[in-house]
């Protein structure tokens, strides 16, 4: 019975090839622009989302608290951290170790090009090994630091490249020049895909002091926990700490412990709302093509009505009629769905392959099944509610003035 | 020719009226993707309007220096604008007066709630210098009074702290105290709504307070800013500041860590970053008006089919192919000019609405502008679109034999 009424509708729509065809254009273009934007968005959001990545999730992030937003981490802050909290913080029971870490904006020079770069610290001794297992570096050529190098640095893989900003590439055994500092380059880091590693200068904690002459004052202090399971505990027992030293009142911290995943949480959320407020517009294209399939129904009732008629004389039901228009709008919107969903993807392909030459990044879409299925599966219902009215319309008629017409 | 006779014109309007439903499903598609596109333009409007009026408040004839680093302005600890330079501007000639701005990031204490805001120091000494950096603000006092000389203790706050629930629960009053990195001042004074929340919840105080907060003898500037005397001089003055810069920052050409812009330039960058915004935002809108232009393409054939009996009358009796064809194109003409009219209705009311909520929110620099041009672009928009999707079929009706299609069942 269902087969009859799909080979029914097909051969109908197959009759009207015209307007079955600009009914499907509309609905496809409406589709498309929907996934490629949802394609192109979540591509980009994952290339954003990448630049965090490589911070696991037993670690926590200390920072002094001032306006968010305002830059690189201890950028904008009132009340500095302090290297005398790192004792405090190591004797917690739930906390693995602590370390401190700064991180400055500097002038770098190097083929008498001027640049602003920034560089972080790297503490000697034990320390050492696990900031560079925290933070993801790899050494690509030379070597890493080591305990008293002084005038030593180590770049990120970005200024390794011919398009760095210095119209020459940076190698092992360069020299560059910090705040009128002369560096040696003993190491260039593997690239991590994140341009907060990609582009850093890796300086002893020593030598960055001088060169940007602070005193105890200290960025980021990274924790790591002993069992990931008490990440949460100890991010508790670090804001009592430090709420006792530095004498604040619980609401009124001026400081914020995180996890990794809480910033990668507020970044999402805020590229998600961005994402979700275009793809609200390119919806809208999608409703206009709902329109066209409302319009093109009702025509269809319009012109079979004898046809409805004849049926309902020889016994047709009303639910049989209203499913011959139903199955016959939810198909256009399915046919819609899928062809709309291939150039969809096609778009958000070329789109990412535009982003990527003009940035010189990778971006791929980000096109999974489940939006696949979920987009077609989406049209059909699409499709099948912009026919309820003119279905109902048509199973209501009586079959005698229907004939008539 | 393509003629328009009363006659056509009735014809038209009597077959759209025929068919109603159809008529108005294909109206509501134009309408749909015509109000989209009115409220973002209307919003893109606002925001330029929005800008128009800065540079006019700023003026063409100011210069702004600030150095390179990383984050926002003044906060970089490596890069200073220090008392040396402001005095190298002052000194530079074709300057007439010269002052800096102080920012620094601030903890706020009020109502037993702890929020961080900007800092910023505004000269008080020299009435020039004051207004210069008044100047800045863009707007005048809400209430209470400005920052005079010799204020230390006292604190002029941005408009948010004047509203309830913006920043603390309960809006803050001229006389009240408010601590300010661990330290009480005393509110003098409000200024009106600049119209975003970050700008409106800044914090204005005295040099010397500014100092005495800080703990340090010198000022750290997030930005110097001169007026030139003569505008149309700006570009010597500016290469002038910059030689007179470098030299008391002791940098060589080429190597400078800092730049200097007049606001016309800052203007313009913001300009074309806004442009790029709202072409993409209006681009995606007009992804629905294609759809509704297929559908109207879709309406007219459908009505073409229906009427190929009545064509081959009309043609029998006389009528040309070129009036055919006219009768089609008002139809779907007239369909597009009555969705841009209903449009453009929906879209402003919607645009209007919007603003007023974006306004209590604080955002009251996002507010639609309503100019007649948009009004009749858009309507004209919407015609031409009918038009155009009515060619196709009106010239398909036009081309029928008439033997055939009065022979068509």
């Amino acid at each position: 019975m269902l087969i009859d009424l799909f080979i029914y509708s097909l051969r109908n729509l197959g009759n009207r090839k015209l307007r079955t065809w600009l009914t499907l254009t509309g609905i496809v273009i409406g589709i498309a622009s929907v996934i490629a934007l949802i394609g192109l968005g979540g591509g980009l959001r994952m290339a954003i989302l990448g630049q965090f990545g490589g911070v696991s999730a037993d670690i926590l992030t200390i920072q002094a608290g001032g306006v968010a937003f305002s830059g690189p981490p201890g950028t904008g802050v009132v009340n500095p951290l302090s290297e005398d909290y790192i004792d405090g913080i190591k004797r917690i029971s739930f906390v693995d170790t602590a370390i401190s870490r700064i991180i400055e904006g500097s002038m770098m020079e190097f083929n008498r090009i001027q640049q602003v770069a920034f560089a972080a610290s790297i503490p000697d001794g034990e320390d050492r090994r696990i900031v560079e297992e925290i933070a993801g570096v790899k050494i690509s050529k030379g070597r890493l630091l080591k305990d008293g190098d002084l005038n030593k640095v180590v770049i990120g893989h970005n200024f390794n490249k011919q398009d760095n900003g210095f119209e020459k590439l940076i190698d092992v055994g360069d020299k560059i020049t910090l705040n009128g500092q002369k560096f040696d380059v003993v190491g260039v880091l593997e690239s991590a895909g994140s341009f907060f590693i990609d582009g850093a200068l890796l300086i002893n904690e020593k030598p960055l002091r001088d060169l940007v002459d602070n005193s105890d004052d200290v960025d980021l202090i990274a924790v790591r926990v002993k069992k990931m399971d008490d990440v949460d505990n100890a991010k508790d027992a670090i804001e009592r700490y430090l709420r006792k030293e530095r004498g604040v009142k619980e609401g009124e911290e001026d400081f914020s412990v995180s996890s990794a995943q809480a910033t990668i949480d507020t970044i999402n959320n805020i590229l998600g709302g961005v994402q979700a407020f275009v793809i609200i517009i390119a919806a809208i294209s999608m409703i206009v093509g709902a329109i066209g399939i409302i319009n093109t129904m009702f025509t269809a009732v319009l012109e079979r009505r004898s046809e409805i008629g004849i049926m309902k004389s020889i016994g047709a039901k009303n639910s049989d009629i209203f499913l011959l228009f139903f199955i016959e709008s939810g198909l256009l919107g399915a046919v819609g769905g899928i062809i709309g969903t291939l150039f969809g993807w096609l778009a958000a392909l070329l789109g990412t392959s535009a982003i990527n030459n003009l940035l010189n990044i990778s971006v791929s879409p980000d096109i999974s099944v489940v939006l696949v299925i979920s987009s077609i599966l989406g049209s059909f219902l699409l499709g099948a509610v912009s026919g309820i009215i003119p279905a109902m319309q048509a199973a209501s008629m009586s079959p005698v003035d229907a004939l008539r017409k | 020719m393509l003629s328009i006779s009363k006659e056509n014109l009735n014809y038209a309007i009597r077959n759209l009226l025929n068919r109603k439903i159809r008529t108005s499903l294909t109206v509501l598609s134009i309408l749909v993707g015509i109000a989209t596109i009115f409220i973002f333009i209307s919003f893109g409007f606002g925001l330029y309007t929005y800008i128009d009026e800065i540079s006019l408040t700023l003026g063409v004839d100011k210069l702004v220096v600030q150095t390179r680093g990383i984050g926002a302005p003044g906060l970089d600890s490596t890069f200073k604008l220090l008392d040396k330079d402001l005095d190298a501007l002052r000194k530079t000639r074709g300057i007439s007066v010269a002052t800096g701005m102080p920012f620094s990031s601030a903890q706020i204490t009020s109502q037993g709630k702890l929020v961080y805001q900007f800092l910023v120091g505004l000269p008080v000494d020299d009435k020039e210098e004051n207004e210069l950096a008044l100047g800045f603000l863009s707007v005048g006092v809400l209430e209470g009074r400005q920052l005079q000389k010799g204020d230390r203790g006292r604190v002029f706050l941005g408009q948010s702290y004047s509203v309830d629930g913006r920043i603390f629960d309960k809006a803050l009053k001229i006389g009240d105290k408010i601590e300010i990195n661990g330290k009480d001042l005393k509110i003098v004074g409000f200024l009106e709504e600049i119209g975003n929340p970050s700008d409106d919840s800044n914090i204005y105080i005295t040099f010397d307070e500014y100092l005495a907060l800080e703990g340090s003898d010198e000022l750290n500037y997030a930005m110097l800013v001169g007026k030139v005397d003569n505008v149309d001089e700006i570009d010597t003055i500016k290469e002038r500041a910059t030689r007179n810069l470098r030299k008391s920052r002791g940098q060589k050409e080429g190597k400078e860590d800092f730049f200097i812009s007049s606001y016309q330039e800052l203007i313009a960058s913001f300009s074309g970053a806004l442009n790029i915004v709202v072409g993409f935002i209006i681009l995606i809108a007009l992804v629905s008006v294609v759809v509704s232009a297929v559908n109207t393409a879709n309406t007219m054939f459908t009505s073409i089919l229906e009427r190929t009996k009545e064509i081959g009358v009309l043609k029998a009796i006389g009528a040309r192919n070129s009036e055919i064809m006219t009768i089609f194109l008002i139809e779907s003409g007239i369909q597009g000019t009555i969705a841009g009219v209903l449009g453009v209705c929906v879209g402003a009311l919607l645009s209007y609405i919007g603003g007023e909520i974006l306004a209590s929110l604080g955002w009251s620099f996002l507010k639609p502008v309503f100019p007649l041009v948009l009004f009749i672009g858009l309507i004209l928009f919407a015609t031409v679109v009918g038009v155009i999707s009515g060619i196709l079929p009106a010239y398909n009706a036009s081309k029928k034999n008439p033997v055939d299609s009065l022979r068509y069942e």
